[in-house]
C-alpha cells in the first residue's frame, strides 16, 4: 500500500512534467472507486450528471498536480475529496439541500448486527438492491461507506477527505452499515 | 463503552465485501472504456494550453523576472492621452468664450444727442440753427430741447433722415441746390434759414411752437426772398425737418422765430433794367413754392424748353427759380436760344420774367443780333426790336 502511494505520487508527478503515460496509468488504477464514488454520492437522482463530473474531477487532478504533497494526504484521500467538492459543487449549482439525517440516533439505538450469511453478493437483482440501499443512505454516511468499502481508505483518510473528525467519520461508518443491515434484513433471512 | 468506540469498526465488514462485489456486478466494461477514453481526451486537451503556459512562463520570468507576467493584448492605458484631451476641450473652450465675447455686443441705450459742435454732421442736408446774439433778435427755441438744461445754448442739429420727394406731377421743379459738403458752422450772430421740405413736411410740433401752414410757408418764404440774407441781420428762421422720416406725420414745421414785417414786394423792374443776376437762393418766384437755390440743370431745361417753344414748361421753370440768363456752354442764355429757333411767344416770357436782349454770348452775338439774323417780323414785335 505503502508503495502503491509512492507511485501515486511519482505518477503524478511524471504527468506534470510530460509524461502523457503516467497519468492514464493513475487514471486505471482510481477510475472505477472514483466513479461509483461519485454515482454513490449523487444518488439515483442526479445519476446523469456522473460522467461529467467524474470528467471534472480528473481535469481537476490533472490540472493540480503540482499541488499534491504525498506527505499530507494520500492520493485517494486527495482524489475523493476534489470528487467530493464536485459532488457539492453539483448540488449548490441544481439547488439541492442536503438535510442532516435523522436517522443517525435511531442507528445508533440499533444494534450491530452480526455477520450476515450474505458475504457474497451472487445475483445482479441482489446487487441492484444493496446499490439502492446505499443510495438510500445519509448523504455523508454514503459518503465514507463507499470511501472505506470501495477505495480501503483509513478513516483517518476519511475525516481528512470530508473535513471532519476521525470519530465522526467513524460514526458515519457505523451507521451506514447499521442501516444497510436494517434494510437488507428481508434479504438476508430470505437468503440464510 | 459504546459499540462504535470499538475498533472492529475501522475493519473490513463482510457488508463491505458484499457492496464491493455488487459493484463490480453492476459495472460495464464498454461504458467504462468509454468513460475512459473520454476523461483522458480531456485531460489531454485540458494540458494542452496548461503545458503552453507553463512552457511560456519560465520564458517571460527569465526576460524580465522582476516585473509580474501580463496577458498579452490588453492595451495599455493612456493617460498622457487622456490629459491631452483635457488640455484640448479646455482649449476650445477658452476659444469659444474668446469669440464670444468679441462678437456679442450687448444692446446699448441710445446716448442722448449732445450739441456739440463736434457731433454736428456735415450731411448734405443737415440744417443748423445758431441762437442769435443776445439782444440781436429774439432767442430761438430750439426744438426738442430740454428745456431744464442749463448749459449754454450750442447749434442745435436738426437732422433730416429722409430727403424729401417730389412729385413731379404736383412739384414738376424743385430747386434744389446742390448739397454743400460741409457747412461751417460759423459763429454767426443772425442765422436765416429756411427749409424746404415739400408740400408736406413731416414734423412734430413742438411743445410752445407755434405750427404754421404751408400757408405760412409761403409767407415766410416770400419775406425771406425779399430780405437779402445777411444784410440787414434780421429775417426769419424757419426750422423745419423730417426728424423721424415719415412724410405723412404731419404738415406742420417750427416757426421757431416771428419774422420781422416783411419789406414790400419790390415793383417789377423793366426789363432793361433787370439785373442779370439770379435770383437770390430760396427766392419763391411765383408763391406757390419756395426755392432755395437755383440749380444749373434747371438753366439748361429752361433753355431746352425755350429752343423748341414749349411755353408752359419754361413757365413752370420760371416759377420755380430757374435762372432766366443762364447761360449754356456757348454762352447762349434762353432768350438767345428762343430768337434763334423763331419762338415768338417764349422770347416775349423770357423778356418778361426779365431776360436780357443785349447779353452776348461766346461768339459776341447778342439776342437782339439774332433777331436781326432771323428776321421774323413777329419775333421782333414780341421781342420790340424796330428794325
Amino acid at each position: 500500500m505503502q508503495q502503491d502511494l509512492t507511485e501515486d505520487a511519482e505518477l503524478l508527478s511524471a504527468h506534470g512534467a510530460g509524461d502523457p503515460h503516467a497519468f492514464a496509468q493513475l487514471y486505471d488504477r482510481y477510475d472505477r472507486p472514483c466513479f461509483q464514488f461519485v454515482r454513490r454520492m449523487l444518488g439515483a437522482a442526479h445519476a446523469a450528471a456522473a460522467d461529467d463530473l467524474h470528467q471534472e474531477t480528473w481535469i481537476s487532478v490533472a490540472r493540480n498536480a503540482s499541488a499534491f504533497d504525498a506527505r499530507k494526504a494520500s492520493f485517494p484521500a486527495w482524489l475523493y475529496t476534489i470528487a467530493r467538492n464536485k459532488v457539492w459543487d453539483h448540488f449548490r449549482r441544481q439547488k439541492v439541500t442536503v438535510l442532516a439525517s435523522h436517522d443517525e440516533d435511531a442507528a445508533m439505538r440499533v444494534p450491530d448486527p452480526d455477520p450476515t450469511p450474505l458475504d457474497r453478493v451472487q445475483s445482479r437483482e441482489l446487487a441492484d438492491k444493496l446499490v439502492a440501499a446505499v443510495d438510500a443512505l445519509p448523504l455523508e454516511q454514503r459518503g465514507a461507506f463507499v470511501m472505506f468499502a470501495l477505495s480501503g481508505l483509513s478513516l483517518e483518510e476519511i475525516a481528512l477527505a470530508t473535513g471532519v473528525g476521525v470519530e465522526t467519520a467513524k460514526s458515519r461508518l457505523r451507521y451506514a452499515r447499521a442501516t444497510l443491515r436494517r434494510a437488507l434484513a428481508d434479504e438476508r433471512s430470505a437468503h440464510v | 463503552m459504546s459499540d462504535h468506540d470499538t475498533p472492529e469498526h475501522d475493519k473490513p465488514d463482510p457488508l463491505d465485501e458484499a457492496y464491493v462485489d455488487a459493484e463490480a456486478l453492476l459495472n460495464d466494461e464498454a461504458e467504462r472504456a468509454a468513460r475512459r477514453a473520454r476523461v483522458l481526451a480531456a485531460v489531454e486537451a485540458d494540458a494542452g494550453p496548461l503545458h503552453q503556459v507553463a512552457a511560456a512562463a519560465p520564458m517571460a520570468a527569465a526576460a524580465s523576472p522582476s516585473e509580474p507576467a501580463t496577458l498579452p493584448n490588453v492595451p495599455e492605458r493612456r493617460s498622457i492621452w487622456r490629459r491631452n484631451s483635457w488640455l484640448a476641450a479646455a482649449c476650445v473652450a477658452g476659444l469659444g468664450l474668446f469669440i464670444a465675447l468679441k462678437v456679442y455686443q450687448p444692446i446699448q441705450p441710445p446716448r442722448p444727442m449732445q450739441r456739440t459742435p463736434a457731433h454736428v454732421a456735415p450731411g448734405p442736408r443737415a440744417k443748423f440753427v445758431t441762437p442769435p446774439a443776445p439782444g440781436v433778435a429774439p432767442p430761438l427755441r430750439p426744438i426738442a430741447t430740454p428745456p431744464v438744461r442749463p448749459a449754454p445754448p450750442l447749434p442745435m442739429i436738426v437732422p433730416r433722415t429722409r430727403a424729401p420727394v417730389l412729385n413731379q406731377t404736383t412739384a414738376p421743379v424743385m430747386a434744389v441746390p446742390p448739397a454743400p459738403q460741409a457747412f461751417p458752422v460759423k459763429p454767426r450772430t443772425e442765422v436765416q434759414e429756411v427749409i424746404v421740405t415739400g408740400s408736406r413736411i413731416p414734423h412734430p410740433a413742438p411743445t410752445g411752437s407755434s405750427p404754421v401752414t404751408v400757408q405760412d410757408r409761403k409767407a415766410a418764404a416770400r419775406s425771406a426772398s425779399a430780405a437779402k440774407p445777411g444784410s440787414d441781420g434780421t429775417s426769419a428762421t424757419i426750422v423745419g425737418g423730417a426728424s423721424s422720416g415719415d412724410l405723412n406725420a404731419g404738415t406742420q414745421f417750427t416757426y421757431a422765430a416771428p419774422p420781422p414785417p416783411p419789406p414790400p414786394p419790390p415793383p417789377p423792374p423793366p426789363a432793361e433794367a433787370f439785373a442779370p443776376s439770379p435770383p437770390p437762393p430760396g427766392a419763391a418766384l411765383d408763391g406757390k413754392r419756395m426755392a432755395p437755390l437755383a440749380s444749373p440743370a434747371l438753366g439748361a431745361r429752361l433753355g431746352a424748353a425755350s429752343a423748341e417753344g414749349r411755353t408752359s414748361d419754361v413757365k413752370a421753370l420760371l416759377a420755380d427759380g430757374a435762372p432766366v440768363d443762364a447761360p449754356d456752354d456757348h454762352g447762349d442764355t434762353a432768350l438767345m436760344r428762343s430768337v434763334r429757333a423763331d419762338k415768338p411767344a417764349v422770347a416775349a416770357l423770357l423778356l418778361r420774367h426779365g431776360a436780357s436782349l443785349d447779353r452776348k454770348n461766346h461768339a459776341g452775338v447778342s439776342a437782339r443780333d439774332m433777331a436781326k439774323l432771323v428776321g421774323d417780323p413777329k419775333l421782333d414785335r414780341a421781342l420790340g426790336v424796330e428794325r
